[in-house]
């Protein structure tokens, strides 16, 4: 069982920060992952560049995707096995301070 | 080089339903191949928001959990990846592929921030 | 927040927080019965106030710090003075008076230090291993007396007494809270690595009862492994455990069919096994090796799992390897057991009768004499070799060995295939 932070940043948020805000938050980051890691809890996390490195192909889905307002700065696998888990962790990730949090739970790839 | 990708199936024309068997064959053949090249590394579907998730946010140092209602969008993340490509061109190439079995929808690719020291090639654990 | 979400939420924070809360107190109060009850005490303060106060923003700090309130109580009621030393009692007030020590710097505990001491405490070689079960999954894994009951088909109170008299025994043996060193930690790790697979492989393999598996205690012995794994970066074999784990783990969701039937390893669908786990364990795998690892006992049971996780396709497997593999694990952690994977590998590699020949060499071992998966594989080389009756009567002395109901049905079945052959 896992379940997913997915860290939803406004991009002109992502673009305007100083250099050092980007260090302190990546720091931030990087002590969040190591508590999860002495928990026993850490599947995997990845900060996530801005999409001119990236792509997007198909037809754009309604949402807030489209006006790429928001992105995805990061997240977070986890190895939890409830929900509530989940938010308990989720409400100490220091993102939670400056951007929004999504909570999901992972199945298995292309199962029943 | 690395990438995480979302796919948001479209819900007007590739609307959530219980795969059939034969879609389920063409996934697996499809997730298999990838993984011999090396272009798939892990992935797992999304469990909708609305039972199976959440949102939270900050404001003004109090935390509050948003259950919805949510836009649609985020109803129907259909799911993620992790993904090698040699260049963006292919992984451009691979999202394409990968939705013509997945049906319509998007994905959005995202490169990762360090590729050198990938945050979870430091450790084992 | 409903009532129900509330009460949700605060075992979410109890099973992530409780082992390093219980460890950072046992390092005040040294003796971890106290230290856990100092930490239910707070649980309970918990569940009385949140529902007014709100969730606090630092769970962890607020239990902690709760804990040590509730310790200043106990000690003005003289309860903890009559329990213990007169010197435990003054070390404790002058701890807990230590107004520089911020509740957040009692807990954050940087190298892990004390969940460590943790760890190797509630393993401790004076209790038996019934006892170093329970203990670890009740102190570190943060499970109710009930939730392990079920997961070991006992019952709620054998649990429970189970619990008391291990922590009792830690104490009249006056077990210090410490990390051993040298010769006595590699000694004593083994014994740790033992406990968390033994709680794996009960998860795995649901030794009775109804379910094949109980994926809730494969997922613990994990947050175990792994919790090891960064206190121990450096311990070879933990890394191979890790990446046994891993590498079972990956199969999980391929070894039932739809109606919930077991599915044999050579023949489940690799679409379905989870490459997350492939690659993690296949990672913890090479740094065990490069650590010089590669004849831990551990180590080598990732690397036969890792001839299986590399095979595309159950044809592909490299069984000359897998058998080679075995031979070495029989040299460092010789067992019939061992043997028996053996000869199924040499079967594998070289053709049943090979297979055959060494598992006629097991039949009287008296180590094996209720183990029915030596019946089983026997029946099934002696079917390859088409002598059918001989492999029905296996077959069926399999069934009548297991405890696991779905494992009977599946032998039996069997059983009545090779009869009609």
């Amino acid at each position: 069982m896992s379940y997913m932070l997915l860290i939803m940043e406004q991009a002109e948020r992502r673009k305007n920060r100083a250099p050092e805000q980007k260090l302190a938050e990546l720091d931030a980051m990087l002590k969040f992952q190591q508590s999860l890691k002495t928990r026993g809890i850490h599947l995997g996390s990845e900060s996530l560049r801005s999409l001119t490195d990236g792509t997007r192909v198909g037809k754009p889905v309604d949402g807030p995707f489209v006006e790429a307002k928001e992105l995805i700065g990061g997240f977070f696998h986890l190895a939890v096995a409830t929900r509530e888990d989940a938010l308990a962790i989720a409400r100490e990730c220091p993102a939670a301070q400056y951007a929004t949090v999504e909570v999901r739970e992972v199945g298995p790839c292309n199962s029943d | 080089m690395k990438y995480f990708s979302i796919y948001i199936p479209n819900a007007k024309t590739n609307p959530a339903h219980k795969p059939t068997a034969e879609f389920k064959e063409k996934m697996d053949k499809f997730v298999g191949e990838a993984i011999a090249r090396g272009e798939f590394l892990s992935g797992g579907g999304f469990l909708p928001l609305k039972s199976h998730g959440a949102v939270v946010r900050r404001t003004n140092g109090k935390h509050s959990v948003i259950d919805g209602p949510y836009t649609e969008a985020k109803e129907l993340l259909g799911g993620f990846a992790m993904l090698q490509y040699p260049t963006r061109e292919a992984a451009i190439e691979g999202a394409k592929r990968f939705m013509d079995v997945a049906g319509d929808g998007e994905c959005i690719t995202y490169a990762l921030m360090e590729q050198e020291e990938c945050l979870d090639e430091q450790a084992a654990a | 927040m409903t009532a129900a979400d509330l009460n949700r939420t605060i075992a979410a924070v109890w099973r992530i927080e409780s082992a390093r809360l219980i460890a950072a107190l046992a390092r005040i109060v040294r003796d971890i019965g106290i230290a856990e009850e100092l930490a239910q005490d707070a649980l309970v303060a918990a569940i009385e106030q949140w529902p007014q106060a709100g969730v606090p923003d630092n769970p962890a700090a607020w239990l902690m710090s709760t804990a040590k309130h509730r310790a200043i109580d106990k000690l003005r009621r003289d309860e903890l003075v009559q329990r213990k030393h007169v010197e435990l009692a003054h070390e404790l007030e002058s701890a807990l008076d230590d107004t520089n020590v911020s509740t957040e710097a009692a807990l954050d505990d940087p190298f892990g230090d004390d969940l460590l001491r943790l760890v190797f405490t509630a393993c401790h070689p004076v209790l038996n291993t019934e006892a170093r079960v329970a203990l670890t999954l009740r102190l570190l894994g943060g499970l109710t007396t009930d939730e392990i009951a079920r997961a070991f088909l006992a019952s709620e109170p054998t649990i429970a007494q189970r619990i008391v008299r291990a922590k009792r025994t830690l104490s009249e043996a006056e077990v210090p809270f410490e990390v051993p060193r040298g010769a006595e930690l590699i000694e004593r790790l083994g014994s740790v690595l033992e406990v968390i697979y033994l709680i794996f492989n009960e998860g795995y393999t649901a030794t009775a009862g109804e379910d094949w598996m109980r994926p809730q205690l494969c997922e613990e012995a994990l947050r175990l492994g792994r919790i090891l794994v960064g206190l121990m970066p450096d311990e070879a074999e933990a890394h191979g455990l890790v990446a046994l784990m891993e590498l079972q783990a990956s199969r999980m969701h391929a070894r039932t069919g739809p109606n919930g039937e077991p599915i044999l390893l050579l023949k489940q669908n690799r679409a379905r096994w989870d490459q997350l786990l492939i690659r993690r364990g296949l990672k913890a795998l090479a740094l065990a090796e490069k650590l010089g690892g590669a004849r831990g006992r551990y180590t080598l049971q990732a690397a036969i799992a890792a001839c299986h996780a590399r095979a595309r396709d159950a044809e592909a497997t490299d069984w000359a390897r897998i058998a080679q593999l075995y031979a070495t694990l029989a040299q460092v952690a010789p067992s019939p057991v061992v043997e028996l994977n053996r000869a199924v590998a040499v079967s594998m590699a070289d053709g049943p009768r090979a297979g055959l020949e060494l598992v006629d060499l097991l039949v009287a071992e008296p180590a094996l004499k209720s183990y029915h998966l030596l019946p089983t594989v026997r029946g099934d080389l002696l079917e390859k070799l088409g002598r059918n009756e001989e492999a029905r009567s296996e077959f069926e002395r399999a069934a009548a060995l297991t405890r696991n109901a779905r494992e009977r049905e599946l032998l039996l079945q069997r059983a009545a295939t090779a009869s009609k052959q």
